[in-house]
């Protein structure tokens, strides 16, 4: 190891970032160079000087500054969490969407709140009874498996047994329960109060080929 | 590696809202990071201001000290540097320039030296601070974060986000400014020690 290689290596030995054989080689050299020997103690009479050198402590106003931000800091998560518990758990990305599907929850559950008190109580039981018809003499709508007046009222009812016999076939009973279409069907009847298509048929019953039928309310004359 | 795990466990614990933890981080690390924002800029005010600002983003982003990287102290004085080096970059060397008379002490317990010790003491203070002033902020970091924090080359490479190499040649050539700036210290080395006793 000539003096070269001393002087690149001395600086990592006043680090201590040596292993002890490089430093073990270095001691050797130093003890019969005095060049080197003059660096070395140059180098550690630099790092005595630097660390003669102090500074002052940072002020007292600094520490309370700080732990004050500390303080504030989680004293304001809290309060957010708190508030915010569902919405602190989404990423903050995520949070326009949330409120999007939220808005739209809502106005679907309005939209079907008002759709469903439509349906079930407007204009039902306001229907005047239907006058008895002469071709209604076969009463083949109470033989329905299903009951209408049970469904929707004794209003409905009466509307139905106004419907044209003739115009009507019994169809066989494997088939006859279709008790959805049966409220899809006098929804039908109630707003439009007039011919209905075979989809609106009264379970138990489809129209005849070419027939259509036609609800008779009560103050409308055959 | 139990002082890691010891400085992960405070750092967990700060981030949950525990005061006492905190304190603790800023008792051990406030004044080293302090002294390395002074040692940079030389301004008391800038350096607390600076202090301040690192130990902000241990309070509002805890996440972002991972201990694989290094510890605490490594992490607080890199974010020193960014601030300290923005301030270099916004203000040229106007801060670089300035030195506080009264900062510098030879001793801490200079009250029980004679006068004339105190004087050396300062004036040699003063001579040492305006030589690491001297030098470019790369080599001055590098030099205030080797002999005053005592990092490990591996821990100055990380703070300063540059090479193992590259921070030992910044050393090198700091300690060759440092040594011809302060010769007339160093060549009567021996003479001041003695009377520094």
């Amino acid at each position: 190891m000539n003096c070269d290689d001393i002087d690149r290596q001395m600086e990592a030995m006043l680090d201590g970032a040596l292993d002890q054989q490089a430093e073990r080689s270095i001691k050797t050299h130093l003890s019969f160079c005095p060049t080197c020997q003059s660096k070395w103690e140059q180098l550690k009479g630099l790092r005595s000087l630097l660390q003669k050198t102090t500074t002052s402590a940072p002020s007292e106003a600094l520490e309370s500054r700080v732990m004050s931000a500390f303080h504030r800091e989680h004293a304001s998560e809290r309060s957010v969490g708190t508030r915010w518990s569902i919405s602190s758990l989404l990423p903050s990305q995520a949070k326009p969407v949330f409120a999007v599907l939220l808005i739209a929850m809502m106005i679907a559950a309005l939209t079907g709140a008002f759709i469903l008190g439509r349906v079930t109580a407007k204009p039902l039981a306001m229907i005047p009874p239907a006058a008895p018809s002469k071709d209604a003499a076969s009463p083949q709508v109470s033989k329905s498996p299903v009951d209408p007046e049970r469904i929707v009222g004794g209003g409905l009812r009466r509307q139905i047994t106004a419907v044209h016999s003739a115009s009507f076939r019994r169809i066989p009973a494997k088939t006859n329960r279709q008790e959805p279409n049966l409220i899809e069907s006098f929804s039908s009847i109630s707003k439009a109060g007039a011919t209905y298509s075979t989809t609106t048929a009264l379970p138990g019953f489809e129209p005849a080929t070419g027939a259509s039928a036609r609800v008779i309310k009560g103050d409308e004359k055959q | 590696v139990s002082k890691q795990s010891d400085e992960t466990a405070l750092m967990e614990m700060a981030a949950r809202g525990d005061a006492s933890a905190f304190s603790e981080l800023y008792h051990r690390y406030g004044h080293r990071v302090y002294s390395f924002a002074y040692r940079m800029l030389s301004v008391e005010s800038v350096a607390e201001d600076v202090t301040q600002e690192a130990f902000l983003v241990l309070i509002e982003h805890p996440e972002q000290y991972r201990s694989e990287r290094g510890s605490v102290l490594t992490f607080l004085c890199a974010i020193a540097r960014h601030h300290i080096f923005h301030l270099f970059r916004r203000r040229g060397y106007e801060v670089e320039m300035g030195f506080d008379d009264d900062v510098n002490q030879t001793e801490p317990d200079e009250s029980e030296q004679d006068p004339l010790t105190i004087l050396l003491g300062q004036e040699l203070s003063a001579e040492v601070a305006a030589a690491i002033g001297e030098l470019s902020p790369l080599q001055r970091e590098a030099i205030v974060l080797r002999e005053f924090q005592e990092l490990s080359y591996e821990e100055i490479a990380r703070v300063t986000c540059a090479d193992v190499s590259v921070v030992k040649v910044r050393l090198h050539r700091a300690r060759q400014s440092l040594a011809r700036r302060l010769a007339p210290y160093l060549n009567s080395g021996r003479k001041v020690r003695h009377e520094l006793r």
